[in-house]
This record gives C-alpha cells, structure tokens and sequence, in this order.
C-alpha cells in the first residue's frame, strides 16, 4: 500500500512538470491548429537559461527561495520571449499556407534548436549539472513514504501557475478573445481582435509555462544536455492528446495520467517499459478515441 | 458614407468581383441583393478587411480604407455581422457581446449599449449566461447582430440574417433592423438573398450577379421591376 501510494505521489510529480509543458502544446494547438514540435526545446532552454543565470543571481541575492524564484521567473521570461521570437519569424510568414508546411517547420526549428545548443560555445553536447536551487531535505517520510521537498514545490508552482492560466483564460479580456479565435478566427478579426498579437501571446504564456516546467524537471532531475527536451516533450505532447488537444483541462487531466502510467509502470513492470507505455497510450487513444477523453468528437472542417 | 469604386476581388485565378461600384449614404440601408455565387459575402468580407482586393478603392468617410487590416476597420466605425453568424459557441451571450466591445474602453458606453441590445432583443437578456452555441438560428442572429452593434459602428454590414432562419423570425429581425436604422441612425449595408424581404426595408438597392451589378435603382422601384420580380421574388 505504502509503494503504492509512494508511486501516485511520485506520478503526479512528474505528472505536474508534464502539465506545464502539455498546457503550451494544447494552447497553442487551439489558436493556430497545428503541433509546435519545437515546444520540447524550448523547455530545453528554460533549463540552460536557469543553468547560465543561477551564477549571476545567487551572486547578488545568495542562495535560498528568493534566488529559486528568480530563477524561475528568469526560465518563464526567456522562453516566452524564445516562443514569441519562434512564431514571428518561422511560424507567421506561412500564415496562410497548408498546416502540413507550418509543421514540418516545426520540426525544423525543433532540430535547429537542439543542434545548435549542442555546439561547443553555445550550450554544448556534454551533460550539465543543473544548480541545486533548494536543498532536498524530507517535509514527511515514514512508514516507508516520503515526500520530498522538491515535490512539494513542484505541486505548489504547478497548481498555482494553472489556476493563474485558468484566471487569464476564463476571466480576463484578452483570455477570452484567445478562447474566441481558437473557436473562430475570421469572426475575432470582425470583433476588432488583433488576431497577431493574441497569437504572439498565447505563444509567450504557453512558452513561459514550458520554462517554468523546465526549471521544475531540472531541480528533480539535475543532469541537463541540449536533447533533454525530447522525450519530455513528447510525453507531454502525448499527455494533451489523451485529454483532448486543444483543452486546457484535458491536458492537465491527460498529464497527471501519463505521470502516473509512468511511474506505476517502472515501479511494478520494470523502468525499462516506462517510455513504452506512455506511447502505447498515444497509440491506443489514436485508435479508440482520438478526439482525447475531454475533447470533442466530431469532424474538422478543412 | 461608403464609396466602393471599381472593386475587383480574385480567389486566386478566378475572379469573383468584377470591377463593382457603389455607395451607401448615410443613415441609409441599402441592400445587394443577388444569388448564391454573385459575390455579395465576397464584397463585404473584402470591406472588413478579410479579403485583400485586387483592384479598385473603398471609401469610408472620404478616406481610402481598402488595405486596412480587419481589426483596424473595426475601430473606425465598420462591423459586420457575418454569414452564418458565426457566434463563438462556447463563450456566454454576456462574453461575446464584450467581445464585440473589444476595441472600446468606455466601460460606461459599452455597459448603455448592451443595455440598448437587451432592450430590443430581451430573448438575449434572457439567455445571458447560457453559451451561444446553445442558441437557437434566430436568437444566434439576434446575438450577431447585438455583438455588432456593440463596437458602436457608424456602418453595419449584415450578411444575409435571414440565412436558415424561421419566417416569423425573419420578420422580426428584418424589424429590429429597421428599429436600429432609425434609433441610432446606424448606416446600414445588407447583403439578403431574401430579396423580398430586403427591398421592404430597404433605401437604395444593387443587383449583384456574377461580380458585377447588373441593375440598382430605389428600393421600391427595383420591387416592380420585371427581371426582378421574374429572378429574384418568384412572381
């Protein structure tokens, strides 16, 4: 029981880092209807900007949460303007072209991003160790459970960055105007929408959140290189498909679940199926439901 | 109030307007009337801004507007509401009213103006917090019609509301409209292929066919004029 329980809190840690990353897929994916591959490099370098600027800041304000946040604050800035910088000059010339062009343009800037960075004076190909921001110590450990204190600050920063998201979405003007042209382009342009800039900032939100992920996943797992975006990336793609691509909810559902599978699987099968797994999930949705658990069925009009 | 001077309108080699000129005063409702293919939603989208034109000019006020982008035509007096209404489904009746304030910051004036649609629309007040997509053809013609008048536009472009909508419910809109026209004094451009109903309430009248005006004249004329009557009222 305790394992087990050890493993849904291990699950929805990952799960947690995952949403982060998975909230930046299914945005993006409702206003523009297309998959920014680069996404997971863009995490990447939320890791590398915390890497590059934990130095410069521990300097000034020492070690502790304040310099965390900063750090964290630094990753979110950095790839939200990385994200903006990314649609303006390879997504936004090919506005009006088919989707199949904009997406292997995504591919393209995923590569790019991922070859560049292993360039010696750029990041490097060798593994980094990521700064410990905060000292890992026990918040609960008994009965053969714990519950670290990196943990905890994943669920903290996760919840209360996705109820900000749910805030600015729901609530604020230009989160409704998002929800509107995701449902219909033309028709936001007729309200007055600069449908451009709403785009540009559904790109920075989304960006910033895979920076805050990153900098989450980085304190968890310290060994940081320029390809260590992929398979976050991916899983994370694969947790907003399984809730429904284009739905903020299902991507957070979709990834506590893929966490979860992830976690449940290296503990009772073996840690080597854990990446399997998440992707015979993808296939199996593909098949059975392939508008996710939360998304709505029916046909895209083209 | 708008000048449309020789517009042609291409979808890359095929060209839908032919060279159209036309001018709506204002204050006034003038309507394009015209089969399905003449051109009429192609007209309006290009003056919204949608559809770049190939060719030709349209005046707004005295001034070129032709390569403004749609979101800018908004803010100085022109909004449409669009064929098919495209409502947004899954916002509230109250969201996409705000919506269509979205270039104003006078929270006052938009709070009078929504004010202005419950009073004319009261199924609308009815259905505030319900999502559009739940409404039904006639209340979301009612909502696409409310939604553009809340960015308070000098010129209304209305794409056919009568588009698959119950005959009672056309007369009342075709109302409401008439009501707006005179209250606000809302210059009004009403593309219909319900040409029967648009030369009611209608001013001044073009025939679009195939991307070219083809007759225009007083509303009421054009009514008894036989190619009309033969082509477009069923007589």
């Amino acid at each position: 029981m305790e394992e087990f329980l050890q493993q849904v809190i291990n699950g929805l840690s990952l799960g947690a880092i995952y949403a982060l990353i998975a909230l930046g897929y299914t945005m993006i994916y409702g206003v523009l209807r297309f998959i920014n591959f680069a996404h997971g490099d863009v995490f990447m370098v939320g890791a590398y900007i915390g890497f590059f600027i934990y130095p410069l800041l521990s300097e000034s304000l020492g070690t502790g949460y304040l310099t965390a946040f900063a750090v964290l604050l630094a990753a979110m800035l950095g790839c939200g303007l990385l994200g903006v910088t990314i649609e303006f000059l390879a997504y936004r010339p090919l506005r009006n072209r088919p989707k199949l062009t904009v997406l292997i343009t995504a591919i393209g800037v995923s590569l790019f991003l991922e070859y560049t960075g292993q360039i010696d004076f750029v990041f490097g190909a060798d593994y980094k160790t990521y700064p410990t921001l905060v000292e890992r110590s026990a918040v609960f450990s008994g009965s053969g459970l714990s519950l670290g204190s990196d943990q905890v600050i994943v669920f903290v920063v996760a919840i209360v960055l996705m109820l900000l998201l749910r805030v600015l979405v729901m609530k604020t003007k230009i989160g409704i105007a998002m929800r509107a042209l995701s449902m219909n382009l033309s028709a936001a342009s007729l309200m007055g929408i600069n449908t451009n800039r709403v785009i540009s900032f559904t790109f920075f939100i989304g960006s910033a959140l895979a920076g805050a992920g990153a900098t989450l996943y980085a304190m968890s797992y310290p060994k940081i290189n320029p390809l260590m975006g992929v398979l976050p990336g991916l899983k994370a793609f694969v947790a907003a498909v399984l809730g429904g691509i284009g739905n903020i909810p299902g991507a957070v559902f979709g990834s506590f679940f893929i966490g979860t599978a992830e976690t449940m699987t290296a503990g009772y099968i073996s840690p080597t199926f854990r990446d399997a797994i998440v992707f015979g999930i993808l296939i199996l949705i593909l098949i059975f439901k392939p508008s996710g658990l939360l998304g709505k069925g029916g046909v895209e009009k083209v | 109030m708008l000048q449309v001077e020789h517009l042609h309108v291409n979808y890359g080699a095929i060209s839908a307007i032919k060279g159209i000129s036309f001018t709506v005063p204002e204050r006034s409702i003038v309507t394009l009337i015209g089969a399905n293919g003449a051109g009429k939603t192609t007209t309006l989208r290009t003056i919204s801004g949608l559809v770049k034109a190939a060719s030709g000019k349209i005046l707004f006020k005295g001034e070129d507007i032709t390569s403004i982008p749609p979101h800018h035509i908004v803010s100085i007096g022109i909004s449409q509401s669009p064929e098919g209404r495209m409502i947004f489904p899954e916002l509230t009746v109250l969201e996409n009213l705000k919506m269509g304030a979205y270039r104003r910051k006078d929270a006052k004036g938009i709070q009078e103006d929504m004010e202005y649609c419950f009073n004319i629309f009261p199924r609308l007040k009815e259905r505030i917090k319900q999502a559009g997509g739940t409404l039904s053809g006639g209340e979301q013609q009612m909502l696409a019609i409310a939604r553009a008048l809340m960015s308070k536009p000098s010129l209304l472009l209305l794409d056919e509301p009568s588009l698959g909508i119950a005959p009672l419910l056309v007369k009342l809109i075709f109302e409401k409209i008439v009501e707006i026209n005179r209250d606000l004094g809302t210059t009004m451009l009403l593309v219909e292929q319900n040409a029967a109903m648009a030369l009611n309430i209608a001013h001044h009248a073009y025939v679009l066919e195939t991307g070219e005006i083809t007759l225009e004249g007083n509303a009421s004329d054009l009514a008894q004029n036989e190619e009309v009557q033969k082509a477009y009222l069923g007589m």
